[in-house]
């Protein structure tokens, strides 16, 4: 639930940041960003629970 | 109100905390975690800061970080656009970082304060980095009004700012722009000469006497365009730290006569002369950065900030030849500094608060801003791990510790608070005889195991200053060079095929361990209203001798944090050839002490600088 | 002396008389393998009911038992298989990390910097040949104090 908060304030301080320097190439960067660093997370943290399968 | 101030995920991570405006206390992260320039959310020194101010679970007010990691992630990001598809090795390197932790610097203050019981506050407050250090510079200065110069690598796009601080307000009037930095370009001749960026900037000043400036013309020729007014663009040809890994390229190499000189192997002629080089070019575009801040802001005294502002010997400069009637340099001035700046601007700045300054005491106490220990509870540690130990009462603790100074020993202290910033100044050092003509060897070599060109710096009775030194005001942070006086100087010829430990040994003075081959040295003055323990040694010493000076060296090896804790200095002591230990009031004689055990390779777990 | 307490601040940072008796991990072990057992067990029971394997659930509800029984019995042997699950995890990172930001470097940014090379555009100033007369730059007006509380 804290991790979703400071999600949504980053996101939305990223908007505030294109907005307010008109650098709207920023925001799809780093919604990307954000995705491969949500699947990074993910392998990372669940490699250890899912060994067997390698 | 509590306001809790954090650098972090750099190097030299720091958190410091402002009670009502009063600089309660500051430490470096490193001196905790025992990883020298450790750069993680500083969790210990947050803990420490909280504690030394007794800080209730829900009593933090504010919480400030010391840049916008928005704006410094944009320039990242700018940087890889203007070199791709170079740079991808620094970008697989860089960017998990952001990904972990750099873009999630809220949650994560949150979760470790919430760890350690702690409430986290509403108010959360980013500062510009150059903001950070200005109001580390001005703020706690002794100036009701003052310029300020911060020089350093790289903030989010700032490299150098000059602003003007008046009162309460600071403002930054204007500002080189990244990948244009003073601070980068002596990074790339550090690690050219084979130093590790980020911790050997010292060590290429200290180098710098013994070569000659032969390479000034070729770094202002190629590498530099410097303005009247000190501004400067890099030319960004010879430099590889916007998409490699390295600092420096291979233009450069071809430049200055070969590649990088390898860590640990011999320095050469070559090396020594770069040093001297850009020491010189430094000092040329800090000087015009001093006149070109005069002119702005009319102002008769200066601060400084900022990693560069370490140059002690540019400091120097500016002092004796500068614009500006006083110099205040900040002693934590890199980036652990950042932590107590964006916590002083989030008072006087964002939250208005009024500021005194009487224009001749600065508010950094000292700059012993760390934990103290108690003797008793030192006694308790010496008895609970049976170390042989003596108890001095107060009288005789200055004077015992100057007859074995006086004697040729070496004398480790750990005392009162622990120092703030790089400099040990008393409170964890180690002391010698500066009249000894062998005690500078001695020194590097068995007890800090470096390398043996690197001069040692002389605490000095205040009142005594300007009978060694040519210098007329206090420097109680070490963050000036003076030349010693020319009267106590030898000037014996230098023989051209003499090595490098020949001439360090070469007497220069009557005061051989702490004059450097440029007969300068790097001192700290010892006043007794603010360190009374320190300044007791060395008068002491000065009623045995006749000298009101004593050798002063951090208390560390080469790649060691300084020591925090009595258990620290310990290891220390008994890792090394120091001959005694001097915890609060307790006398620890090294040929009393049971035998060490630890394992041999316990360097092997020192990153060297 | 027997009665000495460490005050708070030193106790904060330099918690000597607590270091012998560090042994607040070992009561957290069985928790620990209860939940890496849970999330096998949850990963055997999809692969038996949805995926319809038969031999990889087998081998992971041993393992799942085996991580449990070593969590009480054998905590070496729980740490050495700890040890091994973050081993692998970093190294799954390590590829990860190479296998998504090799496209995303080379998509993102060579194509923004192949545009920005047609609109003749360079983030960085790079050249020393200006013929200005100062690289000073105007500092930006100090924001409204709101904007401290913000990243940028």
């Amino acid at each position: 639930m804290r991790f979703l908060k400071h999600l949504l304030i980053l996101l939305a301080e990223f908007g505030q940041f294109a907005w307010h320097n008109k650098a709207w190439w920023i925001v799809p960067i780093v919604l990307v960003f954000l995705l491969l660093a949500a699947l990074l997370f993910i392998g990372q943290s669940s490699a250890p629970f899912i060994y067997t399968l390698f | 109100m509590n306001i809790l101030g954090i650098s972090a995920y750099y190097h030299d991570a720091a958190a410091a905390l402002v009670q009502d405006g009063k600089i309660v206390a500051a430490a470096q992260e490193e001196r905790f975690s025992r990883r020298k320039h450790d750069p993680n959310l500083p969790i210990n020194a947050i803990s420490y800061c909280l504690a030394e101010g007794g800080v209730d679970p829900d009593g933090i007010d504010v919480v400030t970080f010391y840049d916008k990691p928005i704006t410094k992630f944009e320039r990242i990001l700018q940087t890889y656009f203007s070199v791709a598809p170079k740079g991808f090795r620094s970008f697989v390197m860089a960017l998990p970082i952001w990904m972990k932790e750099k873009l999630w610097i809220p949650y994560q203050i949150e979760g470790a304060l919430e760890d350690h019981g702690f409430k986290m506050p509403k108010d959360l407050i980013f500062t510009e980095h150059h903001e950070s250090h200005a109001a580390s510079a001005f703020f706690p200065s002794p100036f009701e009004s003052a310029a300020i110069l911060t020089l350093d690598g790289v903030g989010e796009w700032a490299t150098s700012t000059l602003g003007q601080g008046s009162g309460n307000d600071l403002n930054i009037i204007k500002q080189i722009r990244f990948p244009h930095s003073l601070g980068l370009l002596y990074s790339a001749f550090t690690y050219f000469t084979g130093f590790r960026v980020n911790s050997g900037e010292y060590k290429l000043m200290g180098l710098a006497p013994y070569g000659e400036p032969v390479y000034v013309d070729a770094i202002r020729d190629n590498l530099i365009d410097i303005k009247a007014d000190g501004s400067f663009l890099l030319n960004m040809e010879y430099f590889a730290y916007l998409d490699g890994l390295t600092m420096t390229n291979e233009r450069f190499d071809a430049l200055f006569d070969g590649p990088p000189r390898k860590p640990e192997t011999e320095i050469s002629r070559r090396e020594m002369d770069l040093a001297r080089s850009i020491q010189v070019v430094t000092e040329d575009i800090v000087m015009l950065m001093a006149h070109e801040a005069r002119k702005q802001t009319g102002e008769k005294d200066l601060c400084l900030a900022g990693g560069v502002a370490l140059n002690c010997v540019a400091n120097g400069k500016i002092l004796r030849d500068g614009p500006f009637e006083n110099v205040w340099i900040q002693p934590a001035a890199g980036d652990a500094g950042g932590a107590l700046g964006s916590a002083l601007f989030a008072w006087h700045v964002v939250k208005q608060q009024p500021r005194t300054a009487d224009n001749k005491t600065d508010s950094m106490r000292g700059s012993y801003l760390g934990p103290t220990f108690s003797d008793d509870e030192v006694e308790q540690f010496l008895s609970a791990r049976e170390y042989p130990a003596r108890r001095l009462s107060g009288e005789e603790r200055a004077g015992t510790i100057a007859q074995l100074l006086d004697e040729q020993n070496v004398v480790g202290v750990c005392q009162g608070r622990m120092e703030f910033g790089p400099r040990a100044l008393g409170n964890r050092s180690i002391l010698g005889d500066p009249r000894s003509e062998k005690m500078q060897s001695t020194l590097n070599l068995k007890i800090k195991h470096r390398e043996s060109f690197r001069p040692f710096a002389p605490s000095c009775l205040v009142e005594r200053a300007g009978e060694y030194f040519e210098l007329d005001s206090p420097s109680p942070y070490m963050l000036l060079t003076a030349q010693v006086r020319e009267e106590r100087c030898r000037h014996d010829e230098v023989p051209d095929d003499i090595t490098m430990r020949d001439r360090v040994n070469m007497v220069r003075s009557d005061l051989p361990a702490i004059t450097h081959v440029d007969h300068s040295a790097r001192v700290q003055t010892v006043d007794r209203s603010v360190n009374p323990e320190y300044y007791d040694i060395i008068k002491e010493f000065e009623e045995r001798t006749g000298y009101g000076v004593v050798i002063n060296t951090s208390f560390n090896v080469r790649g060691e944090p300084i020591v925090c804790t009595p258990e620290d200095a310990y290891a220390c002591f008994m890792r090394t050839d120091m001959d005694y230990l001097a915890v609060g009031s307790f006398l620890l004689s090294k040929k009393d002490q049971p035998p060490w055990d630890e394992k041999k390779d316990w360097e092997q777990s020192l990153v060297l600088d | 002396m027997e009665d000495f307490q460490q005050n708070h601040v030193s106790r904060t940072v330099w918690p000597w008389m607590d270091a012998d008796g560090n042994a607040a991990e070992s009561g957290s072990l069985p928790r620990r393998a209860a939940v890496q057992a849970v999330i096998m067990c949850a990963i055997a029971s999809v692969l038996f009911f949805l995926l319809h394997h038969h031999v990889m659930p087998v081998i992971i509800l041993v393992l799942a038992t085996i991580v449990v029984l070593s969590a009480f019995f054998a905590p070496a042997l729980f740490h050495g298989i700890d040890r091994f699950g973050k081993a692998l995890g970093q190294v799954v990172g390590i590829i990860l990390t190479w296998m998504l930001l090799i496209p995303f470097f080379y998509i993102c940014f060579t194509v923004g910097r192949l545009l920005l090379v047609v609109l003749k555009v360079d983030p960085m100033r790079r050249k020393a040949e200006t013929g200005e007369d100062t690289c000073w730059v105007q500092h930006p007006e100090r924001p409204p104090l709101d904007r401290y509380g913000k990243r940028f």
